[in-house]
C-alpha cells in the first residue's frame, strides 16, 4: 500500500502541438477531495486529462497518480481508477449485462453485486440494449461501471454536460457518497460551473494551455469580488488593480482578485461576492482589460 | 482477463463472421451436391455424350475458389469492429483500462488466428473432398491455390492491419483498405513490365526459338509450384508474425 497525500500531482507539464501549447502547468489533487477543472472550450482540459491517462506523449514535466509515476506504473494506476467521458463508450448493441460481462475481467476488483446494486438503483434495466437508454440512463450506466471495481479516483471529462438538472443533482449527490470514504477522490472538467460550486473542494481554470488560478474553491470565492461601479468612478480605477472589467451602459463590472485590499482602496463602490462563472469569464478576458 | 474482451470482439463482429461463414457452406455446398450427383445421383445416370464432365468439374472447381475469399474476409472481418470502436469512442476509453498493448494486440490476433485457421481448415477439406469425390488421386492444383489465396490474404493484412489501427477515422481507414488495389495494380504492371523485357532479352539471344521464352517461363513457374507447398507454412508463420509485431507497435504508439 503506498502512502501519498495527493491523488494526483502534475509537475511542470507541457505538451506542444501545431497552434497550441499546454505551458508548464501545475497542480494536485489532494486525496479525499473533488477538484473542478475548469476551462472553456480548448482551453487545454483534455489534452491534460489525455496526458494523466498516458494517452498521449507530453514533452516535459512529471505526472503522479495515488503516488505513482503515471507512466512506469500505467497498469497499476488503470487498475485503480475511473473513466468517466460525456458519452457512453460502447455499442449501442450491448446492455448492461453484457457490459460488466466485458469488464469483469478487465478489472482484478470488479464487483458484480455493488454493480447490480448500482443498477438497481438507478433503475437501469439489465437486458435493454443501452441504444434504447437516454442520455441519463446512459450516463447512470457509466457511473455504476466507475463504481463497481473500488476505483480510489475518478476522472470525468464532462460527464454532466448535457444532462438535465435533476439527473445532474442524483449523480453529484452519488459523488458525496463516494467521497465520504477518505482515500477516494474525483477530478472533473466540467464547463457547468454551478455543479462545481456545489460540490468541488478545489479548482483548477485552465485558459490557453495556462493555469489561471488553483486553490481551495471556498478560498478563491472568498478573495474574489465583483466591483460595480458607473462609468465616471470607472476612471478612477487603476487598471493593475483589475483582473478584466465588463463594461455596459450603465457603468461597469470589475473582476478583482483581492477583496479585501479592495474593500480598502475603492470603499465606496460597491462589491459583491462573485461566481466560479464570473471568475472563470472575466479571466478569459483579462488580456482584453476592457470587454463588452 | 481476455476473456471479457474477446466476448466484446467477437459479439460485434458476429453477423459479418456467420454471412462469410454462410457463403462458404453455400458455395461448398452446392459444389459438393453437384459432384455427389455425378457419382451417384442424376448425373451419373445421364450419358456421357449429353453433358460435359469436363465443364463440370471446371465448374466446381470455380465454386470451391469462389469459396476462398472467406480466408480473406475472416481476417479482415475484425477490421469493422475497429470502425465501430471509433464511433462509439470506445478506442479512447479502451486507453484508459489496465490492458497493455501487448493484450490488446493478442486479443486481435486470437480471433484473426482461429477464423484464419477455421477458414483454410475448411477449404483445404473441400479441396479433399473434391478429390475423394472425383476419384483423382491427388489434385495438387486446387490445394495449391487454397494457399496461395490464404498466403495473399495475409500479405494483404500484413500491410493493412497496422496502418487501420493507426486510422482515427471510417474514412481513413476506407483510403487504406482502397490503395491496396493500387498497390496490387503496381505489383501488376510492374510484373507486366519484367516479363516484357525478357522477352526482348530472349527475342535477341534466341531469335530462332519463339517456344524458348515460353518453356523457360513455364519451367521457373513449375520450380516455384513444386516447392510452394514446401516453404508456403513459414511464410504463413513469417507473415503472421509480421503482423502481430507491426499492428503492436501500432497499438503503442501514442498520439504525437
Amino acid at each position: 500500500m503506498i502512502n501519498f497525500e495527493n491523488a494526483i500531482e502534475i509537475q511542470n507539464l507541457t505538451k506542444k502541438y501545431d497552434g497550441f501549447l499546454l505551458d508548464a502547468i501545475n497542480f494536485h489533487v489532494p486525496k479525499g477531495s473533488i477538484m473542478g477543472f475548469i476551462g472553456q472550450n480548448g482551453a487545454g482540459k483534455t489534452t491534460t486529462i489525455k496526458a494523466l491517462l498516458n494517452i498521449i506523449k507530453f514533452d516535459t514535466g512529471k505526472i503522479n497518480i495515488l503516488g505513482m509515476d503515471s507512466i512506469q506504473n500505467e497498469i497499476e494506476i488503470k487498475k485503480q481508477i475511473a473513466v468517466v467521458f460525456d458519452e457512453l463508450p460502447f455499442q449501442d448493441i450491448f446492455n448492461a449485462k453484457q457490459i460488466a460481462r466485458i469488464l469483469c475481467d478487465v478489472f482484478p476488483e470488479w464487483n458484480n453485486q455493488v454493480y447490480e446494486n448500482y443498477l438497481e438503483r438507478f433503475q437501469l434495466p439489465k437486458k435493454k440494449k443501452i441504444g434504447q437508454f437516454s442520455k441519463g440512463m446512459k450516463m447512470k450506466l457509466q457511473i455504476a461501471t466507475a463504481l463497481s471495481h473500488n476505483a480510489k479516483l475518478l476522472i470525468m471529462d464532462e460527464a454532466t454536460t448535457g444532462l438535465d438538472p435533476v439527473v445532474r443533482n442524483e449523480i453529484l449527490d452519488i459523488f458525496l457518497e463516494y467521497l465520504q470514504d477518505e482515500n477516494h477522490s474525483i477530478f472533473m472538467s466540467s464547463h457547468i460551473t454551478s455543479d462545481l460550486e456545489k460540490i468541488a473542494d478545489s479548482v483548477t481554470f485552465i485558459d490557453k494551455g495556462k493555469i489561471l488560478i488553483s486553490g481551495y474553491k471556498d478560498e478563491i470565492l472568498e478573495q474574489h469580488g465583483m466591483m460595480k461601479c458607473s462609468k465616471k468612478d470607472y476612471q478612477q480605477i487603476d487598471k493593475n488593480d483589475m483582473i478584466s472589467a465588463r463594461l455596459t451602459d450603465f457603468g461597469a463590472e470589475i473582476m478583482i482578485a483581492d477583496k479585501i485590499a479592495m474593500q480598502k482602496k475603492y470603499a465606496g463602490l460597491l462589491l459583491e461576492p462573485t461566481s466560479l462563472e464570473e471568475i472563470m469569464l472575466f479571466y478569459v478576458n483579462r488580456s482584453k482589460k476592457e470587454w463588452s | 482477463m481476455m476473456k471479457g474482451l474477446l466476448f466484446r470482439e467477437l459479439y460485434l463482429g458476429r453477423k459479418f463472421y456467420l454471412s462469410t461463414f454462410i457463403v462458404q457452406f453455400i458455395t461448398t455446398g452446392l459444389a459438393f451436391l453437384v459432384l455427389l450427383s455425378m457419382k451417384i445421383g442424376n448425373l451419373a445416370n445421364l450419358d456421357d455424350s449429353i453433358i460435359d464432365m469436363e465443364f463440370f468439374n471446371g465448374m466446381i472447381k470455380a465454386l470451391f475458389v469462389i469459396a476462398l475469399p472467406v480466408i480473406y474476409f475472416c481476417i479482415t472481418g475484425e477490421n469493422g469492429v475497429h470502425i465501430s470502436d471509433i464511433k462509439s469512442k470506445y478506442c479512447l476509453f479502451y486507453d484508459t483500462l489496465p490492458v497493455s498493448a501487448f493484450q490488446k494486440t493478442m486479443i486481435k490476433y486470437i480471433i484473426k488466428f482461429s477464423l484464419f485457421v477455421y477458414a483454410l481448415g475448411m477449404s483445404m477439406l473441400s479441396a479433399w473432398g473434391y478429390t475423394v469425390i472425383n476419384d483423382v488421386t491427388f489434385d495438387r492444383s486446387i490445394y495449391l491455390i487454397v494457399l496461395a489465396v490464404a498466403l495473399l490474404a495475409l500479405m494483404i493484412n500484413a500491410y493493412q492491419d497496422p496502418l487501420i489501427l493507426l486510422c482515427k477515422s471510417q474514412k481513413a481507414i476506407t483510403k487504406v483498405s482502397g490503395s491496396i488495389f493500387v498497390i496490387l495494380a503496381f505489383c501488376y504492371l510492374g510484373f507486366a513490365i519484367y516479363m516484357m523485357s525478357e522477352m526482348q532479352k530472349y527475342q535477341k539471344l534466341y531469335p530462332d526459338d519463339n517456344m524458348k521464352f515460353l518453356n523457360d517461363m513455364l519451367e521457373k513457374l513449375n520450380f516455384l509450384i513444386d516447392n510452394f507447398a514446401i516453404y508456403v507454412p513459414f511464410l504463413i508463420i513469417a507473415f503472421f508474425m509480421i503482423n502481430f509485431v507491426c499492428s503492436y507497435f501500432a497499438i503503442k504508439r501514442r498520439e504525437k
